[in-house]
């Protein structure tokens, strides 16, 4: 579906301090939450915001609702979840995106938070972003009692940001280090994936030993690795790409193309 | 007890106006009147300055004491507008906008004094024709003026013979009417049928002109008279014989004298027959009525300067699709554009439909959006706005509003014209 109707768009903004910027509109409001829920705190629900949504906004329905759940003492959970629904800005089926963590925002850890922002920044593509926060959380590893499960999920994105930014030693050595926290075979398949890019027999031949790789999953491995280089290889994009650059058509746009998308990732 | 403000129609033609409230006691529109003995209820639209009283005097009374004093009396004030016109009086320039506000200034004034009542509910305009430099003088006038626009209606007198006929007791309409309207400016025919449309009653005016047979300046002449009696005879039988027809309508000066008594006499023979100058004035007037009791609803009326196409969008609410109406049919052209925000999902094209009131055909239009920058899903506000340039054509315009200061606008903004008359 292309559009869909929306609210009122205020010219009297509404400060949000988490994210240091105004908002105008109960859909700027819906997207702050949705997008950086790990940033939204009990105190985010306050009698200004309820001001704002019925005299700004025009909602006097939600934000009567919001004051009830006020005086009733609610969940932060409830605060999120009723001004989600009601808004009718997400659609049911996005808010299950968000569902498991609205249930457990009264007790996340601030490591959990974390990890949903950095995962947020990987969506938007703002890797260094995402790599900076990732890195803060590991090293706050040992003040906050979480499983080692949970670290080792976080070196794995580090490991798979590496990978995307063609930084494959790198991206090993959080693969290795992730399976090292908890022993998931998806990391270690990671490490055979990473040596059978780069083409590296003596990596991949450590890989096989250390993680004890048995030959069904290296050829498994292997024929995917194959297949998707072969589809890269001639896929029209590749073919009209190598065709352009080496004949000098465009070679300026591609290369400026490259350094944007590049800066966008590393931003 | 009652306190609505006074509801107005006003009549407004180049030599003569008419006004008329709506009174509550007698459950009617009731007209003004003002000066002079005969004609009482048309208003010269004129007005003059009167140095003794430092005070501006409008209709009849102005006319007089132009001719007396040899004061300039100041009349045609929309074609001077449009000529960009400017008078001078005790060293202060007036533009034309300025004096046609003192002008209907002063028709407020009267009504106030004839009723009692200070408030105004609503005005409604009847015009001969309507355009956008018409309709933004006349807001300019009651900008002037300090009255709400939303209070200001204009309409063509095809809708005010609607209005007025339909507050009538059905039988006076029910199988059809017909007006004659014969002034200096012209002759000319509409006739009004009721038909239903699915759940819909439809309000039909079609409309001829007859100028080049029907002649104010033969009036005097008695066979001269005669022949046109005898021609608006033909006329009124080439009606019935088409459609059936329950009353007719005569107004304007051209009928003040009784030199179609021919034609009276056939009318009677199977219909009802009114005469009368006030017609206009009146449907005005009910149609304010309406709006003030029945806001939001109205008469299907179909007639020239009335849009017959309603054009709507595909869009999301509330986890439903719906097809939202941006401007229904039927609705004064230059009334019937709009603007409107939306939230963008993924979509490079936004698809319009235009469905046409009378054969009841659709067709549909793609507005290309996708050189709107890309932002996170549902990051993006549109503005749609549709505007009609006259009742076949109208253009939408697709504006990139960006999304508050999370992402600011991107300056993308397009415009699709539609020319209703022909495939698209």
């Amino acid at each position: 579906m292309a559009i869909q109707v929306c609210g009122r768009q205020s010219k009297t903004p509404y400060y949000i301090e988490a994210i240091k910027t105004n908002v105008y509109s109960l859909e700027e409001i819906n997207f702050f939450i949705f997008n950086h829920i790990n940033l939204v705190y009990r105190e985010f629900f306050c009698d200004e915001l309820f001001d704002y949504i019925e005299k700004e906004l025009g909602r006097d329905d939600i934000a009567e609702g919001l004051r009830k759940l006020s005086m009733q003492n609610a969940d932060l959970k409830d605060f999120i979840r009723y001004l989600l629904k009601e808004s009718y800005y997400y659609s049911g089926s996005e808010l299950s995106v968000v569902a498991a963590y609205v249930m457990n925002i009264d007790i996340m850890s601030e490591a959990e938070r974390l990890r949903i922002e950095a995962d947020g920044y990987y969506k938007m593509g703002k890797l260094e972003s995402a790599l900076r926060v990732y890195f803060e959380i590991l090293s706050g590893m040992e003040k906050e009692a979480l499983s080692e499960a949970f670290y080792a999920k976080v070196a794995y994105s580090i490991g798979v940001i590496y990978a995307r930014l063609f930084m494959s030693r790198n991206a090993n050595s959080f693969f290795s280090y992730a399976y090292d926290l908890y022993p998931d075979p998806l990391y270690a398949r990671a490490c055979v994936y990473m040596a059978l890019v780069n083409n590296d027999e003596e990596e991949l031949l450590n890989t096989i030993i250390r993680f004890n790789i048995s030959d069904e999953t290296l050829e498994t491995i292997r024929a995917r690795v194959g297949a998707l280089k072969r589809e890269i290889e001639t896929s029209d994009e590749t073919v009209n790409f190598i065709y352009d650059f080496e004949n000098g058509i465009n070679r300026q746009t591609i290369i400026d193309n490259w350094k944007e998308e590049y800066y966008e990732r590393t931003s | 007890m009652d306190k609505r403000g006074l509801i107005i129609g006003i009549d407004y033609a180049g030599k003569y106006c008419q006004a008329s409230y709506y009174s509550k006691r007698h459950e009617r529109p009731e007209s003004i009147s003002y000066g002079g003995e005969t004609m009482r209820y048309l208003i010269p639209t004129a007005l003059c300055y009167n140095h003794e009283t430092k005070d501006w005097i409008i209709g009849q009374p102005a006319v007089e004491y132009a001719e007396k004093t040899g004061e300039r009396l100041y009349k045609d004030f929309l074609e001077n507008v449009f000529l960009g016109g400017i008078c001078s009086i005790n060293g202060q320039e007036y533009s034309y906008t300025q004096l046609l506000a003192v002008f209907f200034g002063k028709i407020i004034e009267l009504t106030q004094m004839a009723t009692s009542v200070m408030g105004v509910e609503n005005i409604t305009i009847n015009l001969r024709r309507v355009t956008l430099e018409i309709k933004n003088t006349i807001n300019d006038v009651f900008r002037i003026l300090k009255l709400p626009l939303e209070k200001v209606k204009l309409q063509t007198c095809a809708e005010s013979f609607a209005y007025y006929l339909l507050n009538e007791e059905p039988s006076i309409w029910s199988k059809g009417s017909v007006l004659f309207d014969f002034t200096a400016e012209g002759f000319y025919e509409k006739v009004l049928t009721v038909t239903k449309s699915g759940s819909d009653h439809l309000v039909y005016i079609s409309e001829r002109t007859h100028t080049s047979d029907f002649s104010m300046e033969d009036m005097g002449n008695g066979v001269l008279m005669e022949q046109m009696d005898q021609r608006l005879t033909d006329l009124y039988e080439e009606i019935t014989a088409e459609s059936r027809i329950s009353s007719v309508y005569f107004t304007g000066e051209g009928f003040s004298d009784l030199w179609f008594g021919n034609t009276l006499r056939r009318v009677s023979e199977t219909n009802r027959a009114f005469k009368g100058n006030n017609l206009y004035a009146k449907g005005a007037c009910l149609s304010g009525l309406l709006r003030a009791e029945r806001p939001g609803q109205d008469y299907n009326i179909v007639c020239s300067g009335r849009t017959k196409h309603t054009v709507s969008v595909e869009a999301k609410h509330k986890d439903e699709t719906l097809l939202l109406n941006l401007s229904r049919a039927p609705k004064d052209w230059f009334d019937a554009g709009m603007r409107m925000d939306f939230i963008v999902s993924e979509a490079d094209a936004i698809r319009f439909y235009v469905t046409s009131l009378i054969e009841n055909k659709r067709s549909s239009f793609d507005i290309d959006i996708s050189e709107i920058p890309r932002r996170p899903h549902k990051a993006t506000r549109i503005e749609i706005e549709l505007r009609y340039m006259n009742e076949y054509s109208f253009e939408v315009t697709v504006r990139d509003k960006g999304f508050g200061d999370l992402f600011p606008a991107s300056g993308f903004e397009t415009t699709k014209q539609i020319d209703l008359t022909s495939e698209f």
